[in-house]
């Protein structure tokens, strides 16, 4: 009787075998060669992110894959976004696949192995998140296989072969933010409030970007303030609530909470339990249906915004034109606007 | 030695675990009354006390399984899952009690799953909650999509009721707060004076042994994960009622902090020993130190070390006592 072990040995043997075969002859096909792209690092806030247009119908179907995440209420406009390119380019001949890797972060683990089956299927283009250096593997094995690849919401800052980044710069949303508090603060009269500092994670880049940034201008803007505290929420609505409890607690004049990433729900929901609204004030980020709520409400004094719709539609646009026209984007990280929502015009901005 | 000699043995080791956490408990609080003025305030006493609610009622469930011998990680998928589903159905317009009930219901079948896994199929309950972990978390974005688009999309709450259970006040004394001791108090007494709940300790301390002696495992051991399964799905419950919103990543890594509560309150991870006392008191432990790093200003991360220190120090002195003993 053949053993078990002798069995799995066999068919080791030829799963190997087998994928050198396919291997080797996948390198042999080098689709086209790329034109190439703007700087890496150059940067530049487009004219038309959000409303970039096809410049003309391709000859050959186009298929682009953009792979995003659908964990949470932030990546329905992004998804809107890439529907809307998929309308827009079904017009030209060209077409987008929303694709999702079964998983729930930014991650290279994430989001190589969806990357790998993109260059499988042979899709034109792929634009997908970057959030650590760990795909940077996956994306120049696209490009080497002449499918450009456009980054969009996070990227490392691991030089790689994609053609664009279509995001918002962090740390400039960041200096916003700072800006935006110090306004807001010497317009009601507060020269030296007292402000506590929540970020989702301090291990997040991202995170620790916008914090970063934010500390920095409103240091600038506002001498006399007082930074009371930095936590972390773990993005958690909960655990934000209990730390703003716990900041008005131990500082009865508290002026505001800036919330880098999630818990800027719970923290406004915080700070209406303790009959705080108006007196207390959170800055957030983001348009996610609750966070416009308290900014209704007037406990949230503003929110800033990514235009996430355009993350998820101009990567697939902008490369489409790259591959039916050449065109070429003006810079390597095309950075999406960083509105400032408040009660007052929010209506403009469609809420 | 007989049966009664045995679990009074259990019990006599529980409460010296307890006393030791109960004074590590008592120094952290007089020190907090001295580091901070605000500390021993009205206001500050109910914030930490409501803070301990959620890892609180988990811990309940959580310590039962532990004292049987088992273990369940899918406590914070249970929490969400079971909010989400109490969201989903109120905003589909069923009413407030049956969209409740059915959140409970729902927490409930996850615990009887687990339990069937552990009991029938044989798995290991740390791979069998392990796996509803991530069901329960797919689970929650499944029921949580559809509302806005196809992605999931956190789910605002309005029920009066609910929002009361989670938010509100009797008197100065928060709600959650309330349900928490009428747990504790029910649960306290269970373990300690049915049949079924001195059952828990026999099939932990020697499932062999409680076999023998005519105790039904499979039974022991649904009761506990169901439990746990329901006493979950009302922390989710309250959470949202708090929040006014039953989120998608809601309880995210909470099995770790309930399990740690568990431990350093004195239960034995082999089964056997522990307490829901112990458990309170370890969960009241973890929110003084984190209300404790916000009002003494200290750098975040510090937070997350001091928990796994307290955690390594609690059972490092716990098997140091055993050794000795």
């Amino acid at each position: 009787m053949v053993s078990l072990r002798k069995v799995l040995l066999t068919v080791l043997v030829l799963a190997v075998v087998a994928a050198g075969v396919f291997a080797s002859g996948r390198q042999e096909t080098v689709t086209r060669e790329l034109p190439p792209g703007p700087p890496f690092a150059s940067a530049a806030q487009p004219a038309d992110s959000g409303s970039v247009m096809p410049i003309r119908a391709s000859d050959r179907p186009i298929r682009i894959a953009v792979i995003g995440l659908e964990n949470n209420p932030f990546w329905v406009p992004v998804r809107e976004g890439a529907e809307e390119a998929d309308r827009l380019l079904r017009q030209y001949n060209g077409s987008v696949d929303w694709i999702v890797p079964p998983g729930d972060a930014h991650t290279a683990d994430v989001f190589g192995n969806t990357i790998e089956a993109a260059i499988t299927q042979q899709y034109d283009a792929i634009a997908t998140i970057a959030g650590d250096s760990g795909i940077v593997p996956y994306i120049n094995r696209a490009v080497a296989a002449g499918i450009p690849v456009a980054t969009f919401n996070v990227e490392t800052d691991a030089e790689n072969n994609r053609l664009f980044f279509v995001g918002a710069d962090l740390y400039r949303q960041g200096l916003a933010a700072g800006e935006a508090m110090a306004d807001f603060f010497r317009a009601r009269g507060n020269t030296a409030p007292k402000i506590a500092v929540m970020t989702g994670f301090f291990s997040v880049e991202g995170h620790e970007l916008r914090r970063l940034g934010f500390e920095e201008s409103f240091a600038a803007a506002m001498p006399n303030a007082e930074i009371v505290g930095r936590v972390e929420t773990s993005d958690s609505d909960a655990n934000a609530y209990q730390q703003a409890q716990d900041f008005i607690t131990a500082n009865p004049n508290l002026a505001g909470i800036y919330v880098a990433a999630g818990g800027n729900v719970g923290a406004a929901r915080a700070i209406e339990d303790a009959g705080l609204a108006g007196r207390v004030f959170v800055f957030a980020y983001d348009f996610v249906e609750q966070t416009m709520d308290f900014v209704r409400k007037g406990i949230t004094a503003g929110t800033i915004g990514q235009q996430p719709d355009a993350q998820g539609r101009d990567p697939a646009i902008r490369l489409f034109n790259y591959l039916v026209a050449g065109e070429i984007p003006e810079a390597g990280r095309m950075l999406t606007r960083s509105d400032f929502v408040t009660a007052e015009n929010m209506a403009d901005f469609g809420f | 030695m007989n049966t009664e000699s045995f679990l009074k043995r259990i019990t006599g080791k529980t409460r010296a675990r307890e006393a030791g956490v109960l004074v590590a408990l008592i120094g952290m609080l007089i020190f907090m009354g001295f580091a901070s003025p605000f500390f021993f305030t009205s206001q500050n006493i109910f914030n930490v006390l409501r803070n301990t609610t959620t890892i609180g009622i988990i811990a309940i469930g959580v310590t039962m399984v532990i004292i049987s011998g088992g273990i369940d990680l899918s406590v914070g998928s249970v929490m969400a899952v079971s909010a989400m589903v109490m969201a989903r159905l109120f905003y589909h317009g069923f009413g407030t009690l049956p969209g409740m009930l059915m959140g409970l219901a729902f927490g409930a079948f996850i615990g009887v799953f687990n339990a069937v896994m552990v009991t029938k199929v044989k798995l290991p309950p740390f791979i069998a909650t392990l796996g509803t972990l991530s069901i329960g978390r797919g689970l929650t974005v499944l029921f949580a999509t559809g509302i806005r688009g196809a992605v999931a999309s956190n789910i605002t709450v309005t029920e009066p009721l609910v929002l009361f259970l989670g938010g509100g006040y009797l008197g100065p004394v928060p709600f959650p707060v309330i349900i928490m001791a009428l747990l504790y108090a029910f649960f306290g007494w269970f373990l300690r004076n049915t049949v079924l709940g001195r059952q828990v300790f026999a099939v932990g301390s020697n499932e062999e042994a409680a076999r023998l002696s005519g105790v039904n495992i499979d039974r022991v051991k649904l009761f506990t994960y169901t439990a746990t399964g329901m006493l979950a799905a009302l922390a989710g419950i309250l959470q949202t009622g708090l929040l006014s919103t039953a989120v998608t990543n809601a309880g995210q890594a909470l099995e770790l902090d309930v399990i740690a509560a568990v431990v350093i309150g004195g239960a034995s991870l082999a089964g056997g020993i522990g307490s829901v006392w112990g458990a309170l008191i370890g969960a009241s432990i973890m929110a003084v130190l984190r209300n404790s790093f916000v009002l003494l200003r200290l750098p975040g991360f510090a937070q997350t070390i001091s928990i796994g220190v307290v955690i390594i120090l609690a059972v490092a002195l716990d098997a140091r006592k055993n050794t000795n003993s």
